[in-house]
C-alpha cells in the first residue's frame, strides 16, 4: 500500500489529466497554439485577435465548463459512495442506495414533461433526489429509527416508488420531443453544464468533500459497529444522518446537472482503499481525486471519440466494469469474501 | 485512585412490557475485578450497556464520579470508561494500529492523521499487550485471541480507568485465558476498575475479587467472589427453574 | 402517371444513383401493387384486397375502411391530404403540438387521441378500427394483427419512400379522389425536385454552402447523413456540414459545431430559443452566426423539415433561402397558399402563410411540447 505517497500520485495524475483534457477536443487546437494563447492572455502578443477570440471561446466556453464539471461530479459521486460504504459498513453500496438517483430521475422527467428549461429541470431533479431520500429515511424511521437494515429497506421502497413514477412520466411524455429528452438525460451527459451551473455546483461540492473528509476518523469508528462507536465517544446518530445528508446532497446536486452517471460511486472508493488502506480520512479525499480523474477520462472519450456525442453514462458503466473486474482480484485479498 | 467510580443505584429497565432489570444495585470500585454472572437471559448484557451509558434505565440511576451518567457528554464518558466487546468481524482491512488508534477518536475526532501524542499512547498500549509485532498486520487476518488483545489495547488507549469487558474468555484456549486474567489482574493492581461478564463460574471464583449474580434481572447475590461462587451458589444460579419464572416468554433471548 | 415521374427522375438519376435506384424499385412495386389490387374476395361487405406495405408484406385490407388508426405522427398528414381526415378514428397527433393540422382538418377533433404508438389493441377494436398505420419498427403491429386489425407499416425516410407510402395509403383509402390527389402530388413533387435540381446541380462544390440543421438546442442535436434532411439540403444546393454524423437527432458538443464551422445554420421548429451569446461566445465565432445566417425552418401542418408531405414546399423554400440569386422569382407565400388550397382544401390568408413560414403556430395558439414561443 502506498499510503502517504498515494495522495501526491493522484494529485499529480489529476493535474496531468486536466492539462491533457484542455488540449483535447473536436476543434483541433495545437498545443503550441494553446501555449501562445496563455502567453497572450497574460499580456503578451503571441496570437492575432481573431484567433485569440476563437481559442478563448473554445477553451473557456466549451471545454472548461465540461472539464470543471467532470472534476466536480466525479469527485462528488466518489466521495458520496465512499461515505455510504462507510456508514452502511458495506463495500457493495452505491450512492443510489437510498433512492437519490431514482428521485433525481423523476424530478428531471417531471421538468421535461412540463416543458421547463434546463434550469427548471435541474432544480426539480435536485428536489426530487432530496425528496426520495427523505421519503426513504422517513419510512425507515416509522418502523425502527436505529436500524441500518430498515434504512436500506426504506431506500429500496423509495427507489421503487420514484422509478415507477418516472416510468409513468415516460409514458405520458410526448414521444417525439420529450421522451428522447428524458432518455438522453437518463444516459448521462456533461453537455448541459455551463459556467454558471459549474459555479453553483463547485462550492457546495468542495465544502461537502472537506466536511466528509474531516469526519473520516469518526466514520472509521462507526464501521466497527454502533455500540462500539458510541463507547468510543462518537455521536452515532448525528454522524450517520449528518454524513448521509451531506453525501446525498452531493449526489443530488451533481446528478441533477448531468444525469444518471453510475458506477463511479461504487468502484472508485475500492480503488482508493487499495491504494491507501481503509482509513476514511484518507479514502475520502483520495476517492475525490480518483473520481475526478475517472470521469475526466470518460468525458474526454465521450466528446472526442466521434462527431456524435457518446452519453458519458455509457462510458462510465463500460469502463467501470472493466476497472472493477481487473481490480477485483486485488480486492479479495483484504476482505473476508 | 481508590474508591467507588461507578455506582449503580436501584436500576430498572423494561422492554416490550417485560422486566429486564429490576432493582439492581452495584458498586464498581477502582482496583477491583468485578464479575457479572448469570444464566442466559438474566440481563447481563443489558446491565453492561447501562454501565456504559449506551442504554438509559427506566428507574434508578448510574453515577459516574458522583454525577448521573445521563448528564455526562458522550465524549467525556469515553474518556473514563472503555468497552471491550466480544469481538467483531470488520469487513474493511484496518491495520492493528488503526484499530487501536480509534481509541483516541474522542480526543481528536477531526484529525486527518494520528498526532504524535496519540501515536505514542497507541504504541504504549501495543507494548503493554505484547502485540507490537502485529502493529502493521491487518485486523481481519488475526486469530481470536490476537483480536481480543487488540481490542483491549484500544480500550487502554482510550485513557479511561474503567474497563468493561463482555465475556472476554470466549473463543480463547486455556493458555490464552490464563494470560488474559493475568493481564486483567495486573491492570486492577495498577488501579483500573475492571467489570466483566463471564460464563465460567469456577474460574471466576478464583480470578475475580467481587461477583454479582443475576437471575431474571434481579440480583441474587453480591459479594466477594470466593464466597458467592461456592458450589451451592453456582448450583442455585444455574438451576433450571419453571418456564415462566422470569414472568414472560418461555426462554427469553438476551435483549439487545 | 408514376412513369412520367420515373422518366424525369432518370435524367436526374444519373447523378444521384441512389434516388434513381429507389425510383426504379418504387416503379416496380407500384406496378406490382396495381396488378395485385383486383385480387381479392368477390361479393359483399367483406371485400378485402391485398396491399403491400413499406416492408413489402402484403396485408389484406377492406375496400373502403371507415375507421383508420393513424399511429405515426408523420402519416396523419398524408391521410388528411388524401381526403380521409374524417375517417381517422384514432390519432397520435395532438392539437397542442400540431395546431395547424387541427386547424386545416378539424375532423381530427372527433378522433380519439392516444399517446405514442404503443396502443391497447382492445381500445382500437372498441373504436371500430378496421385498418392501422404504424411507423417503422413498431412494437404494436403484432398485437394489433393478433386481434384481426390489418396493420400497414407506413414509415418513410426520404422522398422516394414518401411517394411509396403515399401511394400505398391512397390504395388503402380506395377512393378516386385519393388516386387523383396522389397523381397531382407526385407531379408537383417531381416537378419541384426537377426544377430545383436543374439549377443547383450545376453548382460547383465550393458554391454549395455548408449547412448544419439543428433539431434541438438543449440538448444540442443535429441531423446527419442518410436522412430526409440530408436529401432536401442536397437538392437545394447545399452540403450537410455535419460530417461524421449519421442519422437523425444525434447529440453533439458545441465544440464539434465550431469545428464544422457551417456557413448556414437552420433551426428546426422545435429547437428552442437561440442565444448567440451562449457557451462563452463559441456560437458568436461560428461563420453562420457571425454573418447572420441563422434561419428558422418553416412548420405547418407538420414540420416542413422532417417527414411531412409539405416536402415540396421545403425544397422550394430551402433553395430560395440558400441561393436567392438562382431562385429570384419564388414567392413562398403564394406557393404555400396554393399548396394548402390544393391539397388541404384550406384557404390561408397571407398572415397565416407568413406565420407558417416563420415556424410559428396559428395566432392565438401556443405550442407546447418543448418549444418556447418566440
Amino acid at each position: 500500500m502506498m499510503g502517504r505517497s498515494a495522495g501526491w500520485l493522484v494529485f499529480g495524475g489529476l493535474v496531468l489529466c486536466l492539462l491533457v483534457s484542455a488540449c483535447l477536443g473536436r476543434y483541433a487546437i495545437a498545443p503550441g497554439v494553446i501555449a501562445r494563447f496563455v502567453v497572450t492572455a497574460m499580456g503578451g502578443q503571441a496570437l492575432p485577435q481573431a484567433q485569440y477570440d476563437m481559442v478563448h471561446a473554445i477553451l473557456m466556453g466549451a471545454r472548461l465548463p465540461r472539464i470543471g464539471a467532470a472534476v466536480c461530479v466525479g469527485a462528488a459521486l466518489s466521495v458520496s459512495g465512499a461515505t455510504y460504504q462507510a456508514v452502511f459498513r458495506n463495500p457493495l453500496v452505491s450512492p443510489g442506495l437510498l433512492g437519490v438517483l431514482a428521485g433525481a430521475g423523476f424530478g428531471a422527467a417531471l421538468g421535461i414533461v412540463n416543458g421547463m428549461g434546463t434550469t427548471g429541470v435541474q432544480t426539480l431533479s435536485f428536489a426530487g433526489g432530496i425528496l426520495a431520500v427523505s421519503f426513504g429515511v422517513g419510512v425507515a424511521r416509522m418502523f425502527d429509527a436505529a436500524s441500518l437494515l430498515m434504512l436500506v429497506f426504506g431506500g429500496l421502497i423509495s427507489s421503487a416508488l420514484f422509478t415507477a413514477l418516472m416510468s409513468m412520466l415516460k409514458y405520458v411524455a410526448d414521444p417525439q420531443q420529450q421522451l428522447p429528452d428524458i432518455v438522453f438525460w437518463l444516459l448521462g451527459s456533461l453537455t448541459q453544464v455551463d459556467v454558471l451551473r459549474l459555479e453553483v455546483m463547485a462550492v457546495p461540492v468542495l465544502l461537502g468533500i472537506v466536511v466528509l473528509s474531516a469526519c473520516g476518523r469518526m466514520l472509521d469508528a462507526l464501521a466497527m459497529g454502533d455500540e462500539e462507536a458510541r463507547t468510543l465517544g462518537v455521536p452515532v446518530t448525528a454522524l450517520r444522518y449528518g454524513t448521509i445528508g451531506i453525501a446525498t446532497g452531493l449526489s443530488a446536486l451533481t446528478v441533477s446537472a448531468v444525469g444518471m452517471i453510475g458506477w463511479i460511486g461504487l468502484i472508485i472508493p475500492h480503488v482508493a482503499r487499495l491504494l491507501a488502506g481503509p482509513c476514511n480520512a484518507r479514502v475520502i479525499p483520495l476517492s475525490a481525486g480518483l473520481g475526478a480523474i475517472f470521469l475526466l477520462v470518460c468525458d474526454d472519450l465521450a466528446r472526442c471519440l466521434s462527431a456524435e456525442e457518446i452519453p458519458v453514462g455509457l462510458l462510465t458503466d463500460l469502463l467501470g466494469v472493466v476497472v472493477f473486474i481487473s481490480v477485483l482480484r486485488l480486492l479479495r485479498r483484504g476482505w473476508r469474501l | 485512585m481508590k474508591g467507588t467510580v461507578l455506582d449503580v443505584h436501584r436500576v430498572g429497565l423494561r422492554r416490550n412490557g417485560r422486566c429486564v432489570l429490576d432493582d439492581v444495585s452495584l458498586s464498581i470500585v477502582a482496583g477491583r475485578m468485578t464479575g457479572l454472572l448469570g444464566p442466559n437471559g438474566a440481563g447481563k448484557s443489558t446491565l453492561l450497556r447501562v454501565l456504559l451509558g449506551v442504554l438509559r434505565p427506566d428507574a434508578g440511576q448510574v453515577l459516574l464520579d458522583g454525577r448521573d451518567l445521563s448528564q455526562w457528554h458522550r465524549r467525556e464518558v469515553a474518556h473514563r470508561i472503555a468497552y471491550v466487546p466480544q469481538g467483531h468481524i470488520s469487513l474493511f482491512p484496518y491495520t492493528v494500529r488503526d484499530v487501536v488508534a480509534l481509541g483516541r477518536v474522542s480526543y481528536t475526532p477531526f484529525a486527518r492523521k494520528v498526532g504524535a501524542e496519540d501515536a505514542a499512547i497507541v504504541a504504549d498500549a501495543l507494548v503493554r499487550l505484547s502485540i507490537g509485532h502485529l502493529a502493521a498486520r491487518s485486523y481481519t487476518d488475526l486469530s481470536g485471541g490476537e483480536r481480543q488483545a487488540v481490542l483491549i489495547a484500544r480500550a487502554l488507549a482510550q485513557g479511561g480507568r474503567i474497563l468493561v469487558l463482555d465475556e472476554p474468555e470466549t473463543g480463547l484456549d486455556y493458555g490464552q485465558q490464563q494470560r488474559l486474567y493475568a493481564l486483567l489482574r495486573e491492570l486492577a493492581d495498577d488501579g483500573y476498575a475492571i467489570v466483566a461478564t463471564t460464563h465460567d463460574p469456577v474460574r471466576a471464583a478464583v480470578a475475580f475479587d467481587h461477583a454479582l449474580l443475576l437471575r431474571c434481572g434481579r440480583v441474587m447475590r453480591d459479594g466477594p467472589a470466593a464466597q458467592v461462587l461456592d458450589a451451592q451458589g453456582i448450583a442455585r444460579l444455574y438451576a433450571r427453574g419453571p418456564d415462566d419464572e422470569c414472568t414472560g416468554a418461555a426462554s427469553p433471548e438476551e435483549i439487545s | 402517371m408514376g412513369y412520367i415521374g420515373i422518366i424525369r427522375l432518370q435524367g436526374a438519376g444519373m447523378r444521384y444513383p441512389r434516388t434513381w435506384g429507389m425510383g426504379v424499385i418504387g416503379a416496380m412495386m407500384l406496378s406490382a401493387s396495381f396488378v395485385m389490387a383486383p385480387i381479392g374476395h368477390a361479393a359483399g361487405d367483406g371485400i378485402t384486397h391485398g396491399v403491400a406495405d413499406m416492408t413489402g408484406q402484403v396485408q389484406q385490407v377492406p375496400a373502403r375502411p371507415g375507421h383508420i388508426a393513424d399511429l405515426w405522427f408523420a402519416h396523419n398528414e398524408l391521410t388528411i391530404m388524401l381526403g380521409a381526415a374524417d375517417r381517422i378514428a384514432v390519432t397520435v397527433d395532438r392539437p397542442d403540438t400540431r395546431p395547424w393540422m387541427f386547424l386545416v382538418a378539424p375532423a381530427l377533433y372527433h378522433a380519439i387521441g392516444v399517446n405514442g404508438p404503443a396502443v391497447n389493441a382492445e381500445s382500437l377494436l372498441k373504436a371500430g378500427v378496421d385498418v392501422a398505420f404504424v411507423p417503422n419498427g413498431s412494437a404494436t403491429a403484432a398485437a394489433l394483427r393478433a386481434v384481426g386489425i390489418p396493420v400497414l407499416v407506413a414509415g418513410f425516410t426520404d422522398a422516394a419512400s414518401l411517394r411509396r407510402s403515399l401511394e400505398m395509403t391512397a390504395q388503402v383509402i380506395g377512393t378516386r379522389q385519393a388516386q387523383e390527389v396522389t397523381r397531382a402530388y407526385e407531379t408537383l413533387l417531381d416537378g419541384v425536385i426537377h426544377d430545383t435540381r436543374a439549377r443547383t446541380d450545376a453548382l460547383a462544390p465550393d458554391a454549395r454552402p455548408r449547412v448544419v440543421h439543428i433539431q434541438s438546442l438543449h440538448p444540442l442535436r443535429v441531423d446527419g447523413a442518410h436522412t430526409i434532411i440530408d436529401e432536401w439540403l442536397s437538392i437545394a444546393g447545399a452540403r450537410n456540414a455535419a460530417d461524421g454524423v449519421d442519422g437523425n437527432m444525434k447529440p453533439i458538443s458545441v465544440e464539434q459545431l465550431a469545428a464544422w464551422n457551417p456557413d448556414v445554420i437552420i433551426l428546426g421548429p422545435d429547437a428552442g430559443t437561440f442565444d448567440p451569446m451562449a457557451d462563452g461566445g463559441v456560437w458568436r465565432n461560428i461563420t453562420a452566426v457571425r454573418t447572420g445566417h441563422v434561419i428558422h425552418n418553416p412548420a405547418g401542418v407538420f414540420p416542413w423539415d422532417r417527414y411531412g408531405s409539405e416536402f415540396p414546399l421545403q425544397v422550394a423554400w430551402a433553395a430560395q433561402v440558400l441561393h436567392p440569386d438562382l431562385f429570384p422569382a419564388t414567392d413562398m407565400v403564394e406557393r404555400t397558399c396554393a399548396f394548402y388550397r390544393t391539397f388541404f382544401h384550406y384557404d390561408l390568408d397571407v398572415t397565416q402563410a407568413r406565420r407558417i413560414l416563420a415556424g410559428l403556430p396559428p395566432a392565438g395558439a401556443t405550442k407546447d411540447g418543448g418549444a418556447s414561443p418566440r
